[in-house]
């Protein structure tokens, strides 16, 4: 029914690329020899994890090892850098065009977000800024 | 006239327009008529729009066709409730081209574009194009006078997303993958000839710890069951490449006559690409060596 849908916030291209993907400070994490990010999710603590850990007896935590980009974009998703900044970044880095490596950051950190390893993060004068430089 | 930042040549279905090194193909038409391919700045701000027509039906006049493009921007208009300003007029003779009949148009609502609506009498094509959105970059009238209709030279030129290759006309476009980090055009030409031109970013990741040349073998052998394949390595541009050739077979490597495979690909490490080109046909042709040529690696 429309009215029980969830409201989700609607961001123009430009404020998107203002955002602040934050990484979920609840999480563990550490890095691996080769320097890869390793994440600890833990177990759901809702009702569904707990029947699929009576069904399943999962472990309490599993980890998520990161590629080499997956890590950059992990290290820099901390707040400080937006995403615009992290496209950059990326594209620099792996000699990417920028569309490839918007494309490439926008669905890892959309893929991040729905597992709940992050947030984006919208600053007001950032958006402000966003309209200010007309970009 | 005001200058843009560098531009880069984006080429699709015989279409070539120069744009702001940092716009990209947002969206792209299939093959019903018209053609069409959107090209977007990184901050979706403006945009660069091409509609054409191939083969446009007789009775198909440019004022009509302005007038249906038109009337698509009057409609969203109308739905956001806002006004609009249109402006249309045959084109002032500074822009005027022998090979061309052409009309200007300029339109005005919560966003603003110009654009161009012209018939090639060289291709018999119908192209109308626009620079369009918030706000339109100040040489968006120059970007407008970079697009070409058709090719000079009997090549298509096919670039996007930083690949560039020349493909003869005559081959036509049946399939497409534009991915981050792999890009495979493929065509069909005479003679049943299928050639396809393969680009893999991030090289590093696809070779996951393999020497180029390895990776190479193995991706050949895979792409070449049925057929007896001799390898050679070579340097190209100053990059180790590995080309293949074979022909099919029928009982263990007896070859027989008929269907001919030939593959090339090569690392350019400055740019961490892989370029890899297979080409199936009934004999072997030249055309394999000229695109091979034609693809641009590192600057």
């Amino acid at each position: 029914m429309p009215f029980l849908r969830k409201k989700t916030l609607a961001l123009s291209k430009k404020e998107a690329l203002w955002t602040l993907p934050i990484r979920n400070p609840y999480l563990e994490w550490s890095k691996n020899e080769e320097g890869e990010a390793v994440i600890q999710i833990p177990r759901r603590k809702d009702w569904v994890g707990k029947v699929l850990s009576l069904i399943f007896n999962p472990p309490e935590k599993r980890q998520l090892v990161l590629d080499k980009i997956g890590t950059m974009v992990w290290d820099l998703a901390d707040g400080e850098h937006t995403f615009e900044e992290i496209v950059r970044t990326i594209k620099k880095e792996f000699k990417l065009t920028r569309r490839e490596a918007e494309v490439g950051v926008a669905a890892f950190l959309r893929e991040l977000g729905k597992r709940k390893l992050i947030v984006l993060a919208v600053r007001k004068e950032e958006k402000n800024e966003a309209k200010r430089q007309n970009i | 006239m005001a200058q843009l930042k560098k531009l880069t040549k984006i080429g699709w279905r015989g279409i070539v327009v120069e744009v702001p090194e940092d716009w990209a193909v947002a969206s792209i038409g299939g093959e019903d008529h018209p053609e069409y391919i959107r090209i977007d700045d990184p901050y979706g701000s403006s945009y660069v729009e091409i509609k054409w027509w191939v083969r446009p039906k007789p009775t198909l006049i440019l004022e009509d066709a302005l007038e249906s493009f038109l009337a698509r921007i009057e409609k969203e208009a109308r739905k956001k409730k806002i006004s609009l300003n249109l402006r249309k007029k045959k084109a002032p003779p500074y822009l005027e081209r022998s090979d061309r009949e052409t009309l200007v148009f300029s339109w005005r609502s919560d966003k603003k574009g110009i654009g161009r609506v012209w018939y090639c009498k060289t291709c018999g094509k119908i192209v109308m194009a626009q620079v369009a959105g918030t706000n339109i970059p100040p040489g968006a009238s120059h970007i407008l006078s970079t697009i070409e209709d058709h090719s000079q030279t009997g090549k298509n030129l096919w670039a996007l997303y930083g690949l560039q290759v020349e493909i003869p006309e005559e081959f036509k476009l049946s399939d497409q993958k534009l991915l981050a980090g792999y890009i495979q055009l493929s065509f069909n030409g005479p003679h049943k000839t299928r050639l396809k031109v393969e680009r893999y970013s991030i090289a590093e990741r696809f070779l996951a710890g393999y020497e180029f040349s390895d990776w190479a073998k193995s991706e050949f052998i895979k792409r070449s069951r049925g057929f007896s394949l001799s390898l050679y390595e070579e340097s190209f541009r100053g990059h180790l490449a590995l080309g293949g050739k074979g022909k099919r077979k029928l009982v263990g490597s007896l070859p027989l006559l008929g269907e001919i495979i030939k593959l090339y690909s090569w690392y350019c490490e400055q740019e961490d690409k892989i370029f890899l080109l297979e080409m199936r046909a009934k004999k072997d042709i030249m055309i394999f060596e000229e695109v091979k040529e034609s693809i641009r690696c590192h600057s």
